[in-house]
Formats: C-alpha cells, structure tokens, sequence
C-alpha cells in the first residue's frame, strides 16, 4: 500500500513533524532501509550512540521507533512513509528482519485477541451490574431532568425578550448555562448552548438564521427527550447521544446487539475540529460492499492523547465497523481491522444529483430530525465560482455552496485534477455548507 | 439555510413586543401550530421554529446555477512531464532553501528543455512549495504549468506567479492602455517588427508626455539597431535640439539620442564624434623587440587638459546632452574625462580598434593604465573609465574585452570585476577563479558570477581544486566554508565528483582537530544535490559538458 504525500501530511501529528520527516526522507540518511509485502523498516542515526530502528505495520496501520519523541507517529516513521511514497525502490524488497517480523506478528495475534468478545460474564455478574448501572442512569436521569427545565426556562426567557440583545450579551449569559447543563450531566446540551455563544454574530443575516435553527432544533430535543419513553429503543439512544450520555467504547462493543459491519471500507477524508481545549478528529468511511456510511471520531486534548491509529484518506481497509447505537447508525468504531486493501472490490453507488441529495437527506431527517455530518456519494459535479464563493455544481445546473472556510489549496487540487470535467465526489453536508472529501477518478480516489 | 422573515423579525422583537398571532405563517406550519392545543406562548414560538426548521429543511430545493456552462477539458499542447521525474522533484524537498531552489530550478530547466508540463497531481506540491521562492523561479514555474495551470490561477488569484507581465500584442495595449503596458507592448514590438514598432512611434510621437518619451527612447537605446537612424537623427535636429531655457528631461532624452546615434556608424554624430576624437590620437615610437614585430609606431589617445573647441560645456550639453560640469561625486580628474567617460559606452570596442589601430588587449592596458584616467577616492583607486568600459562589455557581451579588463577592474571596484567574471566562457572563468591556493573562490560572491547554461557544469579538474581547497580551509585554517558558496558550487561541481567528495570526506574525519566539528550538513549539501543532477542529467538534450 502506497501512501501520497498528502494522505502522509495528514497522518502527521504536527505540521513541524512533517516537515521534519520530509527532511528525513532522503535514502541517503538512512543506514539501512527494507520493505516487505506487510511492513516497512529501516535504521537511521539520531542523536543517541545507536540508530533509531523504525518499523511500519503498512496492512494494519501502526508505527514503532525507539528515538525518544513523543509525537506519534514520529518523525522518522513519517520519513520512511514518505521514502516509500516517493521512491519505492528506495526501500528494497527483502526478508523481514527476526524484530520486524517478531513485532508484525505479535500485532497480528494482538488484533485476533481484541477481535474476540471478551469471556461473558457469569448471570449473577451481569445482575450486579445492571443492578448498579440502573441505578447510575436513575440518578443521572434527575439530574438531566432538572438541567432540561432550566434551559428550557432560559430558552423562554430569550424569545419573550427578543434575540436582538443576544451579540450584546456578556460571555457569562452564555458560559453560566452551559456549566450548569455539565453539571446536569448534560454535556451533550452545554455544546448548543456554545454554540448559541460563539454564532458569527459580525453577519448580522447568518446569526440570525443561525440562532433560529438552533433554537428550533433544540427545543424539539428537549421535548423528544422528555418523552423518550413513548419512543423505539433505538431513538432513545440517538436522544441520549444528543444529551451527552457517552457509551463507552467497551460496553457497546461487548453488546451483542450492537451493529456490526464486515466490508472493504473506503476513508473518504478527515477532518479535525478544535473544539475550546478538545480536538475533534472525524473520519468518513463508506463500505464498498454494503453502501454503508460510518463515521469514526477520535479525541485529543491537552493531557490525552489520540486512542485511535489515524487512517490514512483514500485508503482502503479490510474492516469490521461497529456502530454506536441510534435511529440511523452513523458514528462507529474499528472493531477488527484486517488489513489495508489494494483492491477496489466494488464501484460505489452515487446518488444521481443534488435533487437525489436532498431527497436522500430529508428521508433521513424524517428518522434522525439532528442528523449532521452526513457524507454522500454525488455523482457529476463540478466546482464552480460564484461571486465570492465556490460551488457544486450537479450536471443539471443544480448547485450548493462549499463550506466558506474550505481551503483554497483543495480547491486548486479539484480543478487541477477534475479539468473542468464533471466529477463524482464524495461530501460531506455541514450546517454552513458543504465540504469536499473527495474525488472518484477511477480506477482511484483522490482523497482531498 | 435562509429562515421565514416574518418569523425571524418576530423572534428577534420578542414575544413581549409582538404577539405570535401577528405573523402569517404557511399553512402546513399553522396547521402545525394548531395541533400544539393550549401552551404558553413562548413554548409555541419555540415549537414553530423546530418546525420551519424542518419546513424549509426538507421544502427548500437547491438553487440552479445561470451562468455558463463548459464542461470541455481543458486541452494542453505539450505532455506532461512522465512519472520518473516526479521522485525527483519530492528528492528536493528536504534540502536546504537555497540549495533546494537552485535543483528546483534545474529541474524545471530539465521539463522545459523537454517540452514538459507538470503532471496535474504534482502542480499543489509544486505551487505550495514554491510560494516563497523567487521570481526566476515563478517565471520558469509560468513555463511548465501548462494550459490547465493557467486556468486553474485565473480563478485562484492567491495562487498567482510573481511572472513578468505578459506582452500584450493587442493594439489596443498601445491606445488604451497604461505607461508601462505601452512600454512593454512596444519594447515586444521593437524585438519582433522594428521598422513598425518605429513608424507606430513617429506616428503618435507628438501626443506623447515627455516622460513616456523619454521611456521609450530608453527602450530603443538599449540595443540600437541601424534602422533606428532616422528616427534618432530626426529628434536630434528638431525636437531636442539645443533650447536655453529646456527643461532636465529634455536634456536626457536629448542625451539618450545621441548615444543612440553614437552606436550607428552612418550616423552624422558618429562620423563627426570620431573625427573630432582622431584630432587626439597621438602618435609614438615603440623601441626594440616589440616595435620591430608590431611596428614602430604606437598610438595614444590624449584628451586636452584645457577645454577646446570640442571638449567644451557648450559642445558637450548642446550635442550630447552631457552635463555641463562634472558632478562633485564623480571621481573623473576633469570635466573633460568626466565627459568622454560619458561617451564611452556608447562606442563599440571596434571603433577604438581601428582609431588606435592597436589590439584590444593593448587599448584596455592603456585605458586602464594610462595616467590622465587615473583616481584616488578614499579607499579606490584605479582608471576612472574602466566602469563605463564594461558597461559597453557587457552590452557588446564580448567575452575578449572581459578577459583583458579583468585586471583593471580588481583594482577599481570588486563589483565590475564580477561583472566582467560573468562574461567569462567556463575555461576563462575556472582559470580564473578555481585556482588552488586561492581561497577567494570559496568566497558566495565570486561563486555566484559562474553563469553556466542548465545542464553545464564544471571540469572534474576545477572540481577537485575547489573540493581540497575546501578540506583545507577546514583542517588548516580550521573555518566553516560559507554556506552560500557550498550552495553555489553544488549546482556546479561535475558529477563524477561524488566519488572524490567521499574521498574527501574521509580525509576530513581523519584530519580534523578535534576541536573543529564536522561538516556534515554542508557535505551532505553537496552530495544530495549533486545526486539529483545525476539523476536529471539525462532529461537535458544538449548537455553542455564542458571539456577538460
């Protein structure tokens, strides 16, 4: 599997790490170098007495050095990913090294382990600890509750007195609310309520229409969830989602209800969003075989670090996906990843244009009436500017306009690649816009 | 996503302001709100902003695009550049800036001479990287971007090259268009049609400023054709002629005419300027071995020490347009040699041959030696018209004049020695500079007047010179080569130095004090790029090797 310079540039934990590896990536410095069908490896001199010795799991995504840095991954895998990007015969083909085929096989057995259900806990085990999670949920369903008639009072408040005061509202209007919905255990509610906070309040028209939205699509959370016991199971768990109830990595993937998903998956792009001291990572995948959409998130702060080995965009991998719950499931989990694909097994299914799009899109709202972050398959389009804008255009002059914050070195790569031809894309609906994941050239995808 | 505005202006008042009842909803909302029974005001208000929500959410189509519409690819009348050159490029990436720009440089030298344009999945990469490089750069950048690289910048401006601006041939440049756009429609028109670009001139002459006058006479002057007579010998007689009450810019253009005229034999000036000269030939007898082989006699030029009925601030100003008197920051010992240092330029070295009657090398000994051109300005001295004599050099590009003025300008001005240096073919040039024992070639400057053409470089013999003159200003004078010049001699070492710079290397491990550290950065400078010139070596058609 090779990887472009770009999809590298994303893995990078850092911009200067990048940069750092690029200065790497040079046969030259580099003692020995080697690759094998599953793994790449080479030795490089650093400043200790003896070389950092890097090896690269390439099926299964994962990096391991022993120079001292803390970035992940370092500089040196990000080096050796480029070599192999650039030159492949820099790196010649051989026998794997007895550590480098020690390592790659511990990772295979390791993967096989997690991949199995952990051992089923005995019936008066599984007693207790449905015992103690009920009453958990109980007591944190008092908390919600309350938090829930407070915003809706100040939700009330605010449309009795008029949104025209709201960009002169001290910070605290904004931050008292959202601290009193963590501590109602309602995380999940303290982000609209920052949402309402940081609206582009210097357009005058967009906050407007932006706070409406919100409010509109707030207030009928709150009434959904106050009723969530008249609703399906699986529309419970969207609501919870949506307040902030966090199910744990662990425990959805040890229920044997949860969706699971075997399929060749495409990574149609990332992004990664910072959110006040939080880093939001967000992969976009779709399932050659089983048109379906996931979406993976990963989170980084201050004092943690990413939990998740970062796919690679454009990438293809052998995978099981496990979904969170919900009424449409969207948000998942690698549960087993076999290997990273060379082959395209199946053409993905477009959907015809834009009218197709939105069709596509309301039917989903009818389910998940919060869904965001939706990606889609459009086939034929093409950018266009309008004004000060860029759009998408559908081959029947149907268009949408790209998220204004979209960078301009993506827009040069989609002209220059899609010469004013029409295009299938894969993209992502926003609330400001749309964003590019990217391109369908077949036989390849251009990730953006 | 654009909201009812009746709704919105009522949010934004406030329920305590305006009362829901007041706003006209559509039908299937109010049929919404109708189903909501008895609740409070403001828990109505919210609930119908879910629903226009999902309302114009689901009702709300995607708008239609008018403008144009093309879906033809663009078409390229070159190819693209094959794979095998893109590792290359991604090889430059870890280099340092200045070495990085001169193999980037190389490389785009190496599609160009191909007929190459970059593949479209490199040109991102390419104009990211090459955002901060300069302008030589971005104008050879502008030669392999291809048709689609020019269209995608139309619509990318922040992507746009620092390129020259492009000639524009339309006529409507010339009639419409702004002073420097006139300026390059017609220095273009000067390069392709001359006698049109002049008669277009001579046709809208009268209309023009004085200042747009002067611009274009720059650009004739600036390489005088003998067609350009008339035009020039016209001006001299009418419009610039002498006028006491003139203003400067007439005097300039009046002297920008009269070297115009200068540099053509048939002109009047010329004849007249090389009689009057012809009165200070003197003549004198050269004794033993030399006069029996070049002749007895051997001719000077000595200008007056007192002003005649030539060399005179009138004949001066009114013919020439020179200065009156010489500027007091002027080294020149006179106002006479002031003036004729003015002439100089525009006289060819040929002219000279024949008034002298003399070798070259013996008129640049003379006006580099002979006392009357002589000065002494604070920490300068030398002949005061070697500068004007190598402007004339390099507008001649005459690389026999460069070769006998070098040892006069050393002494003058470090400056016009470099000047001359790049006037050099490569064999005078390396046996000039890369001499060993001479550590000034390690110096960026000298290294910099090496102007070879892409794909030269120097004989393995220089290359080694430069190599162990470098070991030894490590190990000996225990000093760090400048980077700039390592820089510079990477882009020319011949590339079958690599086996001798790794002999080189291996000395210096030996060798060095160990106080001194090693220079591995710099090394590894010149080996990364001198394996990337091997490696574009083969994409030059004529690879100018030069012969040891």
């Amino acid at each position: 599997m090779n990887f472009t310079e770009d999809q590298i540039h994303k893995l990078a934990p850092k911009a200067s790490a990048f940069t750092a590896g690029k200065k790497l990536a040079n046969a030259n410095r580099w003692q020995s170098l080697g690759r094998s069908k599953r793994g790449l490896w080479g030795e490089i001199k650093g400043s200790g007495k003896n070389p950092y010795m890097v090896h690269i799991d390439i099926e299964n995504l994962a990096y391991k050095c022993t120079c001292p840095s803390r970035q992940f991954p370092c500089k040196h895998s990000l080096a050796l990913l480029l070599l192999q990007s650039q030159d492949e015969q820099a790196l010649p083909m051989q026998t794997e090294p007895s550590y480098v085929a020690e390592w790659l096989d511990k990772r295979r057995n390791r993967a096989e382990k997690v991949a199995q259900t952990s051992s089923p806990l005995s019936a008066e085990e599984s007693q207790e600890r449905y015992k103690a999670k009920h009453k958990r949920a109980t007591e944190r369903e008092v908390f919600i509750q309350s938090g829930i008639e407070d915003l809706q009072k100040w939700l009330k408040d605010m449309v009795r007195l008029g949104l025209l005061e709201l960009p002169h509202k001290p910070a605290s209007y904004f931050t008292d609310m959202a601290a009193k919905m963590v501590d109602a255990k309602a995380p999940g509610l303290a982000a609209w309520v920052k949402a309402l906070q940081h609206l582009p309040y210097q357009h005058t028209e967009k906050w407007q229409n932006e706070a409406l939205d919100i409010l509109g699509k707030l207030y009928v959370l709150l009434q959904a969830y106050q009723r969530k016991t008249e609703q399906p199971p699986e529309m419970q768990a969207t609501l919870k989602s949506l307040i902030g109830w966090n199910l744990h990595k662990k425990e959805f993937l040890s229920d044997s209800q949860t969706l699971l998903q075997k399929d060749t998956w495409l990574v149609l792009g990332s992004i990664q969003e910072e959110l006040e001291e939080l880093t939001v990572h967000k992969s976009w995948l779709y399932g050659l075989s089983s048109k379906r959409h996931g979406m993976l998130m990963d989170f980084e702060s201050k004092f943690a670090s990413r939990t998740e080995v970062p796919l690679v965009d454009g990438s293809l991998l052998d995978a099981e996906l496990a979904f969170y719950p919900g009424i449409l499931p969207h948000r998942a989990v690698v549960k087993k990843q076999r290997h990273m694909a060379t082959q395209n097994p199946d053409a993905p299914t477009f959907l015809p244009n834009w009218k197709g799009q939105h069709d596509s899109r309301t039917a989903l709202l009818k389910q998940n009436p919060w869904i965001s972050d939706q990606a889609y398959l459009l086939a034929k389009c093409k950018l266009l500017r309008l004004g000060d804008r860029w759009i998408l255009c559908d081959e029947e002059k149907r268009y949408k306009a790209l998220c204004p914050d979209f960078p301009a070195d993506k827009i040069l790569e989609m002209l220059m690649m899609g010469n004013n031809q029409l295009l299938d894309m894969a993209i992502v609906e926003r609330h400001n816009g749309i964003l590019p994941l990217g391109m369908f050239n077949p036989p390849a995808y251009i990730s953006l | 996503m654009k909201v009812l505005n009746p709704l919105r202006e009522l949010t934004l008042l406030g329920l305590s302001r305006k009362p829901l009842e007041s706003v006209q909803l559509p039908a299937p909302l109010q049929a919404g709100i109708d189903q909501l029974g008895t609740i409070a005001a403001e828990e109505k208000l919210l609930c119908v902003l879910g629903l226009q929500y999902y309302y114009m959410q689901a009702g709300m189509e995607p708008p239609t695009y008018k403008g144009s519409w093309n879906t033809s690819p663009i078409a390229e009348e070159k190819n693209f550049a094959p794979q095998e050159v893109v590792p290359i490029f991604h090889a430059l990436q870890p280099l340092e800036k200045k070495a990085q720009e001169a193999m980037l440089r190389l490389w785009l030298e190496a599609l160009i001479a191909n007929d190459w344009i970059v593949p479209p999945s490199l040109m991102k990469a390419l104009l990211q990287e090459t955002k901060t490089f300069s302008k030589g750069i971005q104008e050879k950048i502008a030669e392999v971007i291809g048709n689609r690289g020019r269209w995608v910048m139309e619509q990318l401006p922040q992507f746009r090259l620092r390129a020259p601006m492009q000639p524009n041939d339309s006529p409507s440049a010339w009639v419409e268009g702004k002073l420097s756009e006139r300026k390059v429609f017609l220095q273009h028109l000067l390069e392709k049609d001359r006698s049109k670009a002049l008669s277009l001139l001579a046709s809208d002459w009268s209309e023009l400023s004085i200042r747009e006058k002067r611009s274009h006479l720059e650009s004739i002057v600036e390489r005088v054709e003998p067609e350009d007579h008339d035009f020039l010998e016209h001006l001299h007689r009418t419009e610039f002629t002498y006028n006491q009450k003139e203003k400067k810019l007439q005097k300039a253009c009046r002297r920008l005419i009269s070297q115009g005229l200068l540099e053509i034999p048939h002109s009047d000036l010329h004849k007249k300027t090389l009689e009057r000269l012809s009165d200070y030939l003197e003549s004198h007898s050269r004794s033993g071995l030399v006069g029996k082989i070049r002749g007895r006699k051997k001719t000077e030029f000595i200008l007056p020490t007192q002003f005649d009925n030539f060399w005179n601030p009138e004949v001066m100003d009114q013919q020439y347009g020179f200065e009156a008197s010489k500027p007091s920051d002027q080294p020149h010992p006179t106002d006479i040699v002031y003036w004729f240092d003015a002439m100089l330029p525009a006289i060819p070295f040929s002219t000279w041959s024949q008034l002298m009657n003399r070798e070259l090398a013996e008129i640049m000994q003379f006006f580099g030696t002979h006392s009357q051109f002589q000065y002494i300005l604070e920490d300068r001295k030398g002949s005061c018209v070697v500068p004007a004599l190598v402007r004339r050099a390099q507008k001649e590009q005459n690389e026999a004049v460069a070769k006998h003025l070098l040892p006069y300008t050393i002494l003058n001005d470090l400056t016009f020695y470099h000047s001359l240096l790049k006037l050099l073919p490569l064999p005078e040039w390396e046996s000039e500079v890369i001499r060993p024992s001479n550590r000034f070639h390690l110096f960026p400057a000298r290294l910099s007047t090496c102007t070879l053409t892409a794909g030269a470089e120097w004989t393995q013999k220089a290359s080694k010179i430069f190599l162990d003159e470098f070991v030894k200003f490590h190990i000996q004078d225990q000093r760090s080569i400048h980077l700039e010049s390592l820089e510079s001699a990477a882009q020319f070492l011949h590339t079958d130095s690599l086996s001798y710079l790794e002999k080189v290397e291996q000395k210096l491990i030996k060798d060095l004090p160990e106080t001194a550290v090693f220079p591995e950065p710099s090394l590894a400078l010149v080996r990364d790029s001198l394996r990337i010139r091997r490696r574009l070596a083969p994409y030059f058609k004529t690879h100018t090797r030069a012969k040891e």
